[in-house]
């Protein structure tokens, strides 16, 4: 068959071409380091590319809620073991107002006075706040608990709800303890709730009335297993967030890499690749300037 | 099975980061075990521990408390009896100089003279009875004591003797407790305010029958005194019982929590160590792991 010089060069500008548009190929896989850099690369690959993106973020939108879930458990949780020892305080002044040897007024209204005190640092713990909202206040979290669980205003809306997270898809954990679980739930064994017997401690105290700080020392008891009990519920509900916080991080690094798997470069073959390609390329490059340009003209006289 | 040669997704330096990030975890929980001495430091540590622990220190609180209480109880029995003691001296006093007076030898004057000591004893009783407090409580007789007036003036019936109990809460619950009476040692109460040795002689005849009277009513009064010294006294004991049991349950109390919330330090330790060891070969491997896929690059020169 008859090759004409045209044909060599229309041969030629094909070949060189595809060279170079698999090389332009390679350059973007080299210069992103992903193998999906459009839709049409790989259509299956990057429809699950794209789920899989989706799935990361909703996994970090979790775990953002995870960790301000467990700010706010670990601030209450010291709250609650700062309530705890206060009403250990109040229990012993209690125990001391109560013995027939202090029935002094003196000595009473002096045991009333740090009674009050005390009472005075368990509102201060009621009123404890992250940020400018309050820990206990359920989701009321504007008001101030001491106003109605050591004052006269009734409890806001809302004061008695969880506090609850969506920390998983589906799963909703209470992150807190309100206030009017703490101070106006009247404790099993006891006969008042803890803002009561408080407040008719501190009387009871300045009055020297023996037998109702009998009553009050029984109900205050009551009141500090109650707090004791709400605490390790929070406790155990912690525990749970953290092994929830570690399984998001797992499940988080196990989908990176599927992702990494299906949309990553393998950048030792892709460089094996376009070296070969260059090097295809470069000798193209030469054959050209050597084959194509001497022509018949060249030789006429 | 991740892509080895990915540049843009390193899942052996993730993996390792995890890895990392845990055993850092551990060793910040190793660092509050071991600065702090305890292995439970908020209720996330172990719930059902905390309870546990949190109540028995609450006990232990309220026990030592009541040993308190029980120590000021001895105190108060002790003053209460001091004044009784002294009281009891002055009833065997009185006893010999009442003897004194019966016998024959004594003229009206000598008798006179022995009334005069006698009323300046009986008038220190009332003094005794008066002013013995405890914590300003009346021990031994009300304040009104010391207006009583004896010898031959004295109308009975004006003196309202003390009538008091003592209650003494002797365990961190309400209903623990020990309640004794206080007797009024005053000469009213004791029933010698009225002792009149001029009376002895009636002319110049002993009047024997005032005499055996004068005589029981002391005796009776020294009698009613000893019982009395001895209800207090056993009251006393008990108290002494009681305040040694009390720190006894303490003591096993304060043990028991320790044994629950204390740190084992040579396990703690050794943990760390091993914890430390860890983090450093994962920093080691770390930095490794991120040099790879710049190793890649070498295939480009």
């Amino acid at each position: 068959m008859r090759i004409t010089q045209s044909m060599m060069t229309q041969d030629f500008l094909y070949n060189i071409t595809n060279d170079n548009s698999r090389m332009a190929n390679l350059e973007n896989q080299l210069s992103t380091g992903k193998t999906l850099n459009e839709p049409s690369d790989n259509p299956l690959a990057v429809s699950q590319d794209m789920s899989i993106n989706a799935t990361l973020s909703e996994t970090t939108g979790y775990q953002n809620a995870i960790s301000q879930g467990l700010t706010w458990m670990n601030n209450t949780s010291s709250a609650l073991s700062n309530l705890n020892s206060a009403l250990q305080q109040i229990q012993e002044l209690t125990l001391n107002g109560v013995n027939g040897t202090n029935q002094d007024p003196a000595a009473l209204n002096a045991l009333s006075a740090t009674a009050q005190q005390m009472v005075g640092d368990v509102s201060q713990i009621m009123d404890s706040q992250q940020g400018t909202r309050y820990l206990f206040g359920g989701t009321a979290t504007q008001t101030a608990p001491s106003s109605y669980v050591l004052g006269s205003t009734p409890p806001p809306t809302g004061a008695s709800s969880n506090l609850s997270l969506l920390v998983a898809a589906g799963i909703e954990i209470p992150v807190n303890v309100t206030a009017t679980s703490l101070m106006l739930t009247i404790p099993t064994g006891g006969t008042a709730d803890l803002s009561q017997t408080l407040t008719s401690i501190v009387a009871d105290l300045k009055s020297g009335n023996q037998g109702n700080l009998s009553t009050d020392l029984q109900n205050l008891n009551a009141g500090m297993s109650q707090v004791t009990g709400l605490e390790a519920d929070l406790g155990s509900r912690e525990v749970r967030m953290n092994a929830l916080n570690s399984q998001m991080s797992q499940y988080s690094n196990l989908v990176t890499n599927e992702k990494g798997v299906i949309e990553d470069a393998n950048m030792a073959q892709v460089i094996t690749q376009f070296n070969t390609d260059q090097t295809v390329y470069q000798a193209a490059l030469k054959l050209g300037s050597q084959v194509l340009l001497p022509t018949l003209v060249s030789y006429l006289p | 099975m991740p892509n080895d040669f990915s540049v843009n997704n390193n899942s052996s330096a993730s993996g390792i980061l995890a890895n990392l990030s845990f055993v850092q975890n551990e060793i910040s929980t190793s660092y509050s075990q071991l600065s702090s001495g305890n292995r439970i430091n908020s209720a996330a540590d172990d719930p059902a521990g905390y309870a546990i622990s949190q109540q028995m220190t609450e006990q232990v609180g309220g026990l030592n408390q009541s040993t308190q209480n029980a120590q000021n109880g001895v105190s108060l029995i002790q003053t209460a009896t001091g004044a009784m003691n002294q009281t009891e001296q002055i009833l065997q006093t009185l006893s010999t100089l009442a003897n004194e007076a019966a016998n024959g030898t004594q003229n009206s004057n000598d008798l006179s003279n022995l009334q005069d000591e006698v009323n300046q004893l009986l008038q220190q009783i009332n003094v005794t009875a008066a002013d013995t407090q405890f914590n300003n409580i009346n021990l031994v007789g009300t304040s009104a004591a010391s207006n009583i007036t004896v010898g031959t003036s004295y109308a009975s019936g004006s003196y309202v003797s003390l009538s008091a109990s003592i209650t003494l809460q002797i365990g961190a619950n309400a209903g623990q407790t020990i309640n004794f009476s206080l007797t009024d040692v005053s000469t009213a109460a004791l029933g010698i305010s009225s002792i009149d040795l001029t009376k002895f002689l009636s002319g110049s005849s002993l009047q024997s029958s005032v005499v055996s009277s004068t005589i029981t009513e002391i005796q009776n009064a020294i009698t009613s005194l000893s019982s009395a010294q001895a209800t207090l006294g056993a009251v006393q004991d008990e108290l002494n019982y009681t305040v040694s049991n009390l720190q006894n349950s303490s003591q096993n109390l304060q043990n028991a929590e320790a044994t629950i919330t204390n740190t084992n330090m040579a396990q703690a330790y050794t943990q760390f160590s091993q914890q430390q060891v860890v983090e450093q070969v994962g920093l080691a491997m770390l930095g490794q792991a991120q040099q790879q896929p710049a190793a890649i690059l070498k295939l480009l020169s």
